[in-house]
């Protein structure tokens, strides 16, 4: 007897109780679908995340100072990062105000930066309107400023601000740029800032003392070594060894990464559960079906099938139910991804692992459950069997 | 051919109750003889019948079939001399109904491994045989009773079995249809297969040349048609006791 013959034989049988035969791959279908979609659900947002940490800035690194354990950061500490720091390729010092912008009759409560020229390819936020500050600028304590988008719409509607002049602590600045959109991302609106020269921020503020120094790596390898190295410097500058925080964007990457491969790992554990009990719904239908037809089984065995014979032809009906059932499944799952990121707007990833997995998780369902009751038809007795009504 | 020594059956339906339906039963059927067995309802033929077609195994006795003792056998093995040895037909047809009447009879074909086109043309040939050329894609519930027991009938047969059972294999039917099936049965024993079956009717026992009877799982009579039963016990072929 050829296999075709056997899935021949199955396929005839699913056929007689058609209604019955959905019902049960149902089981499988939702099984198959959610574990297919809930996983491309999850590794969406985790590339959404990590998308989102990129684009604050790839290899950042924040040394920040904790005042209370006696640490403080000026302008040279970034000049010597760059210096003496081989795998830093930029450091650009910032001090941040909060305060309003003022433009005619509005004003507007946002964080104005004091940095460098550098900030752009340090933050990877470019300026689109105009340009950024310049080196002679800074040095000069010039008063122009560049701002963000959301300071922009705030203040300026819809009219062009170059070249216009704003108020910020009583003093004028001329707006020389606009920086491109970059949207919301962890800890707020990236777009609610304006960026001055350091020196016109430390005159403005009456403070030599920085509030944060960006520094970036060239890659992802020389972050870890340069985030030791400028540990090792500031911890010869300073008494205390928590005098500085230093953070890396991408040690925060990774852990976020983590975070969400596990929030991954959990949404299609729980989806799973779902595909076991499809299994269970499989080896319910089989049980039924092997009662129903006891008659057939004893008929079957009275002309020659072995045992092997009536367990290979339960076996296969109820791997089919499951195969047929991840085929569709998998159809469900991705439709069902490709619905989630067009109408709840979420992104999702369907990688073809997920699908594979899920489909061979419901054959292997379908066959484990399938054992058993293609075993109790095998084990029947032929008289037995042929008595039963 | 078969021959049967001592052979009992005891079903045990409950832990205290035990039912004998066959109490020693010794036996011997040569090589194209035509046997039928009768007695009274509940004196064991179709318990009998079922341990020769090899469907069961005795309790106690043994059973040869062409020298194979069947009682030792496995499972398996039963399965297969089922299938290369013996057609059995049943009161009840036991045709699957979701089959047409070649599919059905296909499938001791299929359960020996044969190629589609072969068992496709000995199924429609073992038809042929029995009178069903024209009605090959009837499902049993398109077919009457009569025509149903043929497609049983040529199931059995499409093995070339060299041993065929049938119990009461004309119980459900009318008196003609028992005649076309009795006609089918006597041709093949014309062509040298041997054949037992069970029967309630004394006149379709008068179709062989031998009868057996049964009583409480006891040979009671063994005789062998138009010959005194003394004749009988004598001649070889028949023992009783
Ligand atoms: N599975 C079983 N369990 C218990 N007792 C059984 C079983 N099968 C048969 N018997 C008993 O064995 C005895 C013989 O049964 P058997 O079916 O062989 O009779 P029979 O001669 O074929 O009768 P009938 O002419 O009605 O078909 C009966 O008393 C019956 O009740
Ligand atoms: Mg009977």
């Amino acid at each position: 007897m050829t296999f075709w013959e056997w899935v021949k034989i199955a396929l005839k049988s699913i056929g007689a109780n058609k209604l019955r035969s959905v019902l049960t791959m149902l089981g499988i279908i939702i099984g198959v679908g959610a574990v297919i979609a809930l996983v491309a659900v999850g590794q969406g947002a985790s590339q959404g995340v990590s998308a989102r940490f990129e684009s604050m800035g790839a290899h950042l690194i924040l040394i920040r100072p904790v005042r209370s354990a006696g640490g403080e950061l000026f302008i040279e500490d970034a000049y010597e990062l760059e210096e003496r720091v081989p795998t830093i390729e930029f450091a650009v010092p910032a001090l941040t105000l909060s305060t309003a912008i003022k433009y005619q009759t509005e004003s507007y409560d946002t964080s104005v930066e004091g940095v460098t020229a550098g900030l752009p390819e340090v933050r990877n936020h470019y300026p689109e309107l105009g340009r950024f500050l310049i080196p002679q600028e800074v040095e000069m304590r010039s008063r122009v400023v560049v701002l963000g988008q959301t300071v922009v719409k705030e203040l300026f509607g819809s009219q062009n601000p170059l070249e216009k002049t704003v108020y910020i602590k009583g003093q004028p600045f001329v707006v020389v740029g606009v920086m491109e959109a970059k949207g919301a991302a962890m800890g707020g609106d990236s777009d609610d800032i304006a960026y001055i020269p350091v020196t016109t921020a430390q005159r403005l503020s009456g403070t030599n003392s920085m509030s944060t120094i960006y520094a970036k790596a060239k890659s992802a390898d020389d972050a870890k070594t340069a985030l030791n190295h400028i540990t090792l410097l500031f911890n010869r500058k300073f008494p205390r060894p928590d005098a500085v925080r230093i953070t890396s964007q991408d040690e925060l990457l990774s852990a976020v990464g983590e975070t969400s491969q596990t929030f991954t790992v959990l949404l299609g554990a729980i989806a799973s559960i779902s595909l076991l009990v499809g299994g269970i719904g499989i080896m319910n239908i089989m049980l039924v079906s092997v009662t129903e037809r006891t008659r057939e089984i004893g008929i079957r065995k009275a002309i020659g099938a072995k045992k092997r014979d009536v367990m290979g032809q339960f076996l296969i009906e109820s791997i089919l139910l499951s195969v047929v059932g991840g085929i569709l499944g998998s159809i469900l799952g991705v439709t069902a991804s490709r619905f989630i990121s067009r109408f709840a707007g979420w992104p999702t990833v369907i990688s073809p692992g997920s699908v594979i997995l899920a489909f061979s998780f419901a054959v292997v369902v379908g066959l484990f459950f399938g054992v058993y009751p293609a075993q109790k038809a095998a084990a029947l007795d032929p008289i037995e069997a042929l008595r039963h009504e | 051919m078969i021959r049967l020594e001592g052979v009992s059956k005891i079903y045990r339906p409950g832990r205290e109750i035990t039912v004998p339906a066959l109490r020693g039963i010794t036996l011997e059927v040569i090589k194209g003889e035509f046997v039928s067995i009768m007695g009274s309802s509940g004196s064991g033929k179709s318990t009998l019948m079922h341990i020769i077609g090899c469907l069961d195994r005795p309790t106690e006795g043994s059973y040869f079939l062409d020298d194979n003792e069947i009682s030792e056998k496995g499972d398996n093995d039963l399965a297969e001399f089922r299938n290369k040895y013996i057609g059995f037909v049943f009161q009840s047809f036991n045709l699957l109904p979701r089959l047409n009447a070649l599919e059905n009879v296909e499938l001791p074909m299929i359960y020996r491994g044969a190629r589609v086109s072969e068992r496709r043309k000995r199924a429609a040939y073992a038809l042929e045989m029995v009178g069903l050329s024209d009605r090959l894609r009837h499902r049993p519930a398109e077919l009457s009773g009569g025509q149903q027991q043929r497609v049983a009938i040529a199931r059995a047969l499409v093995g070339e079995p060299s041993l065929f059972l049938a119990d009461e294999p004309t119980g459900n039917l009318d008196s003609k249809s028992s005649e076309e099936v009795m006609g089918i049965f006597r041709e093949l024993n014309e062509q040298g297969i041997t054949i037992i079956f069970v029967t309630h009717e004394e006149d379709i026992a008068a179709f062989t040349k031998r009868v057996i009877r049964l009583r409480d799982g006891l040979v009671i009579e063994d005789q062998k048609n138009g010959e005194p039963k003394a004749d009988n016990l004598k001649s070889g072929g028949v023992r009783a006791r």
